[in-house]
Parts: C-alpha cells; sequence; structure tokens
C-alpha cells in the first residue's frame, strides 16, 4: 500500500505539539466562584430563564447535594473541590449580537485561529467539495455565534444555542429536556443540571433531512472555570441530521473540569449520526494540568426504525469518563458505536457504550479501539444488555487495545446481560502490541520509526475512521498522530 | 455502625460456644487465627449486590433467614458412582475413616483431615489483605477438610474422589478447608465431588500450591441437593513449569458460586480452568475467576459453556490480570451460553486488566438460542425435534468435555451431562 498524503500530513504535524494550548485574552464576566443555590439562580436569571426551568435546575441541586462522587471508573485524579470552580464565565458584550458581523472580532480570530469557521461563506480548510458546516460556538459557558442559520431556518430546521431554545421554543425544551437523561441519572449529570449553561439545540422537522452537517464547536478558555454544556438534539419522524463536535482548550496548569450532558431523541424512521473528536488539552508528558472530561451522552431511540451513530475520536483530556449509550425502545432500532480512545503520557480514559435492547429485532454494533502509549491507562466498559421482551435482538462487540511502551495499561469490561434466548450477543475482545515484524517491515520501506507506528497505528483504528464525515476524519487523522508523538523509542 | 444481615449476626453471636467446640479448641493459635476471622468478617458481613464482584449474586435468601421450604432437597442427578481409585468421603463436613477407601496410596502422599492437623498444631494463616468475606467466615468456623501434601516427584497413578456428601434432616452450615500441596514434579488426578439432600449452606475453601514442574488435574462435580447452597473459593499458586487443570460440572444446588483465584508465579506455568455449567428451575450459577500473571512467558486458558433451561440464571465473571512486566504471556478466555427457554438469563464480564505490552490476551462471549438452522437441517432429515434439540445441545457441551483429559473422568462427566439432558 502506497503512503497517502493523509498519514504524510499527519507524520508532518507529528511534531507539532498540543496547538491549540493558546489563551486569548478575552475580558469575561464571571459568576463569584463556588456552587450554591444562589449561582443556580444567578445562572437561571443571566439566561432569563422561565420558572419552570429554574425549579427545576434547584430540585437537580438538592439531589446532587445527596449524590456521592463515583469511584468505580478506573481513574485516578485528585478529590475536585466544587467550591473552587467558576460556573458561569462569557465574554463580556455590551449588546447581543444581532448577526454574525455584529460578534466580537477577537472571538471570531479565536476560532479562526482553530479551523474553525465562523463565516458562513467558508469551508473547512484543506477539503474540496466538501459541503457547508453550520456551526454553533461555544465559549467558556456561552454560544457566542451561530452560522447557516437563515439557511436551515428555510427547511424547518432549528439549530440555535440551548438557551435561546429555552425562549423561543419552550414546549419542544420542557417537553424533551431530561427526559434521557434525569437528572437523578449520575452525579456529574445531575450537576450538569443544576448548572449547565450552554449548548446546542436542535430540532429536524417530520420528513427533513438536514441539507448541512450541523457542529458545535466548544471551547473552555476562563481559568479555573468549569464547562457545563447541554445539547439536546431531537430527529422527528423520517428525518436525519449529522452532528459534529470538537473541543479544545488552554494549556494549564490547573486541572479544569467539564461535564457535559448530550441527549438525544430519535423518533420514527429518523436517524441521527454523532460524531466528537475529542481534543481537550490533556496535560503535559508529567500529567500535570488537563481537563476532567466527565460526560453522560445518551441517545434515546424511541421510533420504530430508528437509529443512532455515536462515533468518536478520544485523545484529549487528562481523564475522561464517557459512555454515549442507545436505548434501543422502538421496534428495529439500530445504535452504533464506533471509538477510537488515544492515551498517551499519564492520560487515562474509562469510556465505552451501553446498548440496552428493549425493542424486537433491534441491533447493535460496538467497535472500540483503544491505544495506550507512555504511562496512559485506557479502559473499555460497556453494557450490552437484552431485555425481556428484546426479541430477535443482535449485538456485536469488538473491542481490540494496542498497547506502546511497558509501562502503559489497557483493560476491557464488558458487561453482557441477556434475559431473552432469541437475542445473540457476540463480543470479542483482543489486547496485542504492535510487533517488531510490522515496524520493521515499514522501516525496511523507508519510513522513520515515527511514520511507521503512525501508519500502523491508523491501520489499527482504519475501521473507526472510515465512520467520521469526511471533514473529520482527516483532522482525526493527524491527531491519533499527534497524540502519540513522543512514544515510540 | 452499619446493621449485618441477619445470619451473619447469628454467626457472630454463637462464635464463643462455637469455639470450644470446634477442632484445636485447646490451642491458642487456632483460636486466635479465628477470631482474627471473624473480626474481619464482622467488617466485611456478606457481600452484597453493591460489591462489584458481586452484581449478579444475591445472596440475600441465604442470609435473610430460612427459604426455600418448597424447593426439592435432593441432588439434581442421580447416578452410578464414579469408580475411584482411591477415596476419602466427608460426611456433613466430617471425615469418615470408615467409609474411605486409602489403602492402595503410593508412598510419598500423606493425607490428613483438617481436623486432625488443628488439633496437632498445624500453622494456618490469614492473608491481611485479602477482602472475601467468605474465606474470613470460613477462617472463623473451619471445621474439617482434606490436607493432602504429595511429596517430590511422585506421580500418583489414576483418580484420588473426595466425597463430600451431606445429609441434614435440619439445616446447616458447614465450612470446609482444604489444603493441597504437590512438591516439585509431583503429579496427581482429583474428583471433588458434592452431593447432598436437605437444606444446608456449605463453604468449601480450597488452597493449593503447585511447586516447580507439579501437575494438578483438578475436576469438580457439584450435585448438591436443589435446596443447598454452595459457595466454593479454590485459591492456587502455580510456580514454574507446573500446570493446574481445572474443570467444574455444575448442575447442583439453588444458589452454587464457584470462586477461583490462580497466581501464576513462574514461567513455561499453565492455567486452564474450563467448566460446563446446567441449569434448571430457578436455579442460579455463578463462576466467577481471577487469574493473574504475576511473571513473565505463561499461558492461562479458559472455556465455560453453559445450557440454561427453566427460570435459571448462569453468572460468567473471568477476568485476566497481568502485572506490569509480565511480558510474553499468553491469556485465552471463551463464555458460552445457550438459553433454552424465555425466562432463562445469563450475565457475562470477561475482564482484561494488562499492565504489559507484550501480551497476547482475547476474550470472547457469546449467548443465545440453538442454531435455526441447525436444527432444521435435523429435522428435514427426518429426526424428531425433541431428539434433534437433545443432540445440538449435546454437540455445544461435547466441545467442552473434551478439554478434559482424563478418559474415565470424561467418560464419567459425559454421562452425566447426558443424563441432564434427558431430564431437561
Amino acid at each position: 500500500m502506497a503512503v497517502s498524503q493523509e498519514t504524510i500530513e499527519q507524520v508532518n504535524s507529528v511534531s507539532e505539539k498540543y496547538k491549540y494550548g493558546f489563551v486569548s485574552d478575552i475580558e469575561s464576566e464571571t459568576a463569584p466562584i463556588g456552587l450554591s443555590e444562589d449561582i443556580v439562580r444567578f445562572i437561571s436569571a443571566k439566561k432569563e430563564e422561565p420558572e419552570w426551568l429554574l425549579e427545576w435546575r434547584l430540585k437537580a441541586y438538592r439531589y446532587w447535594l445527596t449524590m456521592e462522587e463515583p469511584d468505580w471508573a478506573k481513574v485516578n485524579y485528585p478529590k475536585i473541590d466544587y467550591q473552587d470552580i467558576y460556573y458561569y464565565s462569557a465574554p463580556k458584550v455590551k449588546d447581543k449580537p444581532k448577526s454574525l458581523d455584529e460578534v466580537d472580532p477577537e472571538l471570531l480570530e479565536v476560532y479562526s485561529k482553530l479551523g474553525i469557521p465562523l463565516k458562513e461563506q467558508e469551508v473547512l480548510a484543506g477539503v474540496e467539495g466538501a459541503a457547508n458546516v453550520a456551526v454553533d460556538a461555544v465559549f467558556d459557558s456561552v454560544s457566542v455565534a451561530t452560522t447557516f442559520r437563515e439557511r436551515l431556518e428555510k427547511e424547518g430546521v432549528i439549530f440555535c444555542p440551548i438557551s435561546e431554545a429555552v425562549q423561543t421554543h419552550p414546549e419542544l425544551v420542557q417537553k424533551y429536556l431530561g427526559s434521557v437523561v434525569p437528572y437523578t441519572d449520575n452525579f456529574f449529570g445531575a450537576l450538569n443540571s443544576a448548572v449547565f449553561t450552554d449548548g446546542s439545540f436542535v430540532y429536524i422537522p417530520k420528513g427533513v433531512r438536514c441539507p448541512m452537517e450541523l457542529s458545535t464547536y466548544f471551547r473552555i478558555n476562563a481559568a479555573q472555570t468549569g464547562q457545563f454544556e447541554r445539547t439536546l438534539i431531537i430527529a422527528d419522524d423520517e428525518s436525519y441530521v449529522s452532528y459534529l463536535e470538537g473541543c479544545t482548550a488552554p494549556m494549564r496548569d490547573e486541572n479544569q473540569l467539564h461535564a457535559a450532558v448530550v441527549e438525544l431523541v430519535v423518533l420514527d424512521n429518523a436517524e441521527i449520526k454523532y460524531s466528537t473528536v475529542q481534543n481537550w488539552y490533556p496535560g503535559d508528558e508529567n500529567g500535570v494540568g488537563g481537563i476532567y472530561n466527565f460526560v453522560t451522552k445518551r441517545a434515546a431511540c424511541r421510533g420504530v426504525n430508528s437509529k443512532v451513530s455515536w462515533t468518536q475520536v478520544e485523545t484529549g483530556s487528562a481523564v475522561t469518563w464517557k459512555y454515549p449509550s442507545c436505548i434501543l425502545q422502538g421496534d428495529n432500532s439500530v445504535g452504533e458505536f464506533y471509538s477510537i480512545a488515544i492515551t498517551n503520557n499519564l492520560q487515562q480514559a474509562d469510556t465505552g457504550t451501553k446498548m440496552i435492547h428493549l425493542g424486537k429485532n433491534t441491533s447493535s454494533t460496538i467497535i472500540s479501539k483503544g491505544i495506550s502509549a507512555g504511562k496512559a491507562q485506557s479502559t473499555y466498559r460497556g453494557l450490552v444488555r437484552m431485555g425481556r421482551k428484546a426479541d430477535g435482538a443482535r449485538n456485536h462487540t469488538v473491542c481490540d487495545s494496542l498497547l506502546i511502551g511497558d509501562k502503559c495499561g489497557a483493560h476491557t469490561v464488558p458487561y453482557i446481560e441477556n434475559q431473552n434466548r432469541s437475542a445473540k450477543i457476540e463480543h470479542e475482545a483482543t489486547t496485542s502490541k504492535v510487533s517488531e515484524e510490522q515496524l520493521f517491515y515499514c522501516q525496511q520501506r523507508g519510513l522513520s520509526e515515527e511514520e511507521s507506528m503512525a501508519l500502523i497505528v491508523n491501520g489499527f483504528c482504519k475501521e473507526v475512521l472510515q465512520k467520521l464525515p469526511m471533514e473529520f476524519a482527516v483532522e482525526a487523522q493527524k491527531l491519533v498522530g499527534i497524540s502519540l508523538e513522543g512514544s515510540v523509542g | 455502625m452499619k446493621t449485618l444481615s441477619p445470619l451473619a449476626q447469628k454467626y457472630i453471636d454463637r462464635f464463643d460456644s462455637a469455639l470450644e467446640t470446634l477442632p484445636g479448641a485447646g490451642d491458642r493459635n487456632i483460636s486466635t487465627l479465628r477470631k482474627s476471622g471473624l473480626e474481619k468478617f464482622s467488617k466485611l458481613d456478606f457481600p452484597n449486590k453493591r460489591i462489584e464482584e458481586w452484581r449478579f449474586t444475591n445472596l440475600a435468601s441465604l442470609t435473610k433467614g430460612p427459604a426455600n421450604e418448597d424447593q426439592p432437597s435432593t441432588p439434581a442427578l442421580k447416578h452410578d458412582a464414579f469408580k475411584a481409585d482411591y477415596e476419602v468421603v466427608f460426611e456433613n463436613g466430617v471425615f469418615s475413616k470408615e467409609k474411605s477407601r486409602l489403602e492402595k496410596l503410593p508412598e510419598g502422599v500423606r493425607l490428613t483431615s483438617l481436623a486432625e492437623e488443628l488439633g496437632g498444631g498445624a500453622v494456618f494463616s490469614l492473608d491481611e489483605d485479602d477482602n472475601r468475606a467468605l474465606i474470613a467466615l470460613n477462617t472463623a468456623y473451619m471445621q474439617d477438610g482434606l490436607c493432602l501434601h504429595v511429596s517430590e516427584n511422585v506421580e500418583v497413578p489414576g483418580v484420588l474422589a473426595i466425597r463430600f456428601v451431606t445429609n441434614s434432616s435440619e439445616p446447616q452450615n458447614i465450612h470446609i478447608r482444604n489444603r493441597i500441596t504437590l512438591d516439585g514434579g509431583a503429579k496427581l488426578t482429583l474428583l471433588e465431588e458434592h452431593e447432598g439432600n436437605g437444606h444446608y449452606f456449605v463453604n468449601p475453601v480450597t488452597m493449593i500450591h503447585l511447586s516447580d514442574g507439579a501437575e494438578l488435574k483438578h475436576y469438580k462435580h457439584q450435585n448438591e441437593s436443589l435446596a443447598a447452597y454452595h459457595i466454593a473459593l479454590t485459591d492456587c499458586e502455580v510456580a514454574a513449569n507446573a500446570s493446574y487443570k481445572n474443570f467444574t460440572l455444575t448442575h447442583g444446588a439453588r444458589l452454587s458460586r464457584n470462586e477461583m483465584k490462580t497466581s501464576i508465579l513462574g514461567a513455561d506455568a499453565l492455567s486452564k480452568l474450563d467448566g460446563a455449567y446446567l441449569l434448571d428451575g430457578n436455579q442460579h450459577c455463578d463462576t466467577t475467576s481471577l487469574t493473574e500473571h504475576k511473571v513473565s512467558q505463561n499461558v492461562s486458558e479458559q472455556v465455560y459453556k453453559g445450557v440454561l433451561a427453566g427460570k435459571s440464571h448462569g453468572v460468567f465473571q473471568g477476568k485476566i490480570h497481568i502485572f506490569p512486566d509480565a511480558q510474553q504471556v499468553s491469556g485465552d478466555q471463551l463464555s458460552k451460553a445457550l438459553l433454552l427457554s424465555d425466562e432463562a438469563q445469563v450475565d457475562c464480564k470477561p475482564e482484561l486488566e494488562i499492565y504489559a505490552d507484550d501480551v497476547k490476551c482475547s476474550h470472547g462471549a457469546t449467548s443465545g438460542e440453538l442454531d435455526e438452522d441447525a436444527l432444521f437441517y435435523l429435522q428435514a432429515r427426518g429426526i424428531p425435534t425433541d431428539q434433534a434439540k437433545k443432540m445440538l445441545v449435546a454437540a455445544f457441551l461435547g466441545d467442552v468435555l473434551e478439554e478434559i483429559e482424563n478418559d474415565s473422568v470424561r467418560q464419567y462427566f459425559e454421562v452425566l451431562s447426558a443424563s441432564w439432558l434427558e431430564r431437561v
């Protein structure tokens, strides 16, 4: 196989370190430090929220107070002081910008530095013939810009910050918010429900195929701030949407908390394709700094023949705790999970999925690739459950781990629960290392050791990389190389 | 302070009086050991479902008082006894010299009962770091068991059978402690059988140590009363060049758990844990294993198959743990379950925990019903549905039974499986 252009690009960028680690000097407005009912009220008031939402937040906050931080995941981190975090930070603006032209140029500068186009005529760099992508840009606690809104409105698609949707489409938000991930679900989910600040809201009406990719770009900038975004996507009957999500943060010595909740609702014959490239700052080679990424993502396939496909490339964050899941309620519904988790240096990732089969003839596929290098620990943790009524349900799971170096660890913890005899479950897992033969073969053909490693690892990940939308695939392939930088030799 | 389960409280309350009747009563060391066991147990209580290793097995029916009154209290299977070369019999947890046949045992084999050893000042210890409540409880209450020592390079021909027979008209709790040591190059084939009538709780703990080049084939047949609780723990240490091969056939007990921990401590060592569980009615069977590769260059293998009928519940948890620097290790594991009824359930958790890079590990797990196509194939050739199903189940089990190396034991287990199938 000839070396492809991507591989060369990716190898070129291997020498770059975390290139999104800059800090932007943007004046921001923050809430007082710490967490209390007053802060919850403050956030709600800032967003001019209706009474029901404040009530919901307060219920979540009070419930959260009764909960204990979970410790079952295979990750170690010092205890988080929840009173030492700013729960709200927003770039200062005089008036809300009415159009993209009014957005603070400094903010636009940040996003252009990150390679995210906030101008509508542009397409993502380097990819010809790609369709336009509508972007919602979330900066710390607020959404600063959303592109292509008019074009989407013509099709009836609602794509806006969730804080705006609360004002403009309260009936939809009230109906679905918390219906997939209730505030009682888990510790970080409850925290998010109490203090979430922004995120994207998407509604695809009946029979509409969303004309472009939708995307949200999350950026943490302010120090000592937690980011708590909430995303809600509803795909009504016979609709389709592909949604992308990206994230970066500055390099800092402190650890910052990111606890998001993503809820997807899929009705009859609808499909959501949800892709994530998670590239939060992972900390330096000594494990100093980095983001704690504790995320709850769940999709409810409520309709018949509904489908959800999660694809994730997890390269960043000091600690990752994330299990995008599917509840397959509708008959014939389909859940897919494709994941690459790369950990290097002292990163820790405990990630996987849950596939809960409730409806008849539901099927799910799980492909998980974990790569550990340096002193990193990576864990696949997954659940496949076949309910009593899931006649004819199917699951196929493959999780492979690759170890690079003898100081890292790779772990697999699948839970497989079958209560229906006509359900079929297959699970396989392997762990291995890049063999000397493979490396030698590539080096013999003139590639350096690092180039060879990147090539082999990309081959290992190929099944998952193929599932990404094209714009992301290029980016993701590069990321694979960067994340493994310094792991060879 | 948290409240203990009623059964745990009972154990604590009657400990002082039990101390005087349990073997080794006069010995201060033994009393101290028992006390430390009880102290640990009283901190832990019986495991509940909040403990990760016990998430699929609920002991509430055992620990909250008498239950299963309406359960049939006979063994799952009636069968002809296996013709062993040597036989050790324990009745209601007590060694029976009369029923045991040990004359033919070759020289170099020392076989005694635990009660004897405890009376004679043998040294036992409790691992402070071990947080398994049932080992702690067993340490406090161990009453008898097998103490077996095979000297260097002694190869014991034939099969040594150990039978634990329980016949209890009243509910009782039996704590057995076995200690098996094979010196360098020793070889032994063991068949451990459990059978009984009545309501009882049996808790056998077996500690095995295999020195360099020793070989132990350990077969276990669990055919307890269908009202019984059987919670067994087996720890095995395998030194360099040694091999431990275990096969467990389970079809008895209302609720059973077979927990195995194998530590591989040397190069070119092998651990092989295979088994089959055949369940019906509302039986619950839990197989939990932990295989630790502590050093480089060794192998572990595991294949388990389960057939579940009625409302039975099967659990398989298998963990392969590879320690840092344990390179060139191979660990494979496979668990398959066949569900024969709508109400049967199987939970499976194969787990890999790996801290070394030059290793090859894999696990696979499947569960489902009989293959429709295979069934149709047989029916199309004039075989009645019932018989065709039995053929397919037998073939499914045949695969794993073939792992048994000892011919006579394999044939015995094949007959047992076939007669179980006839009944279901």
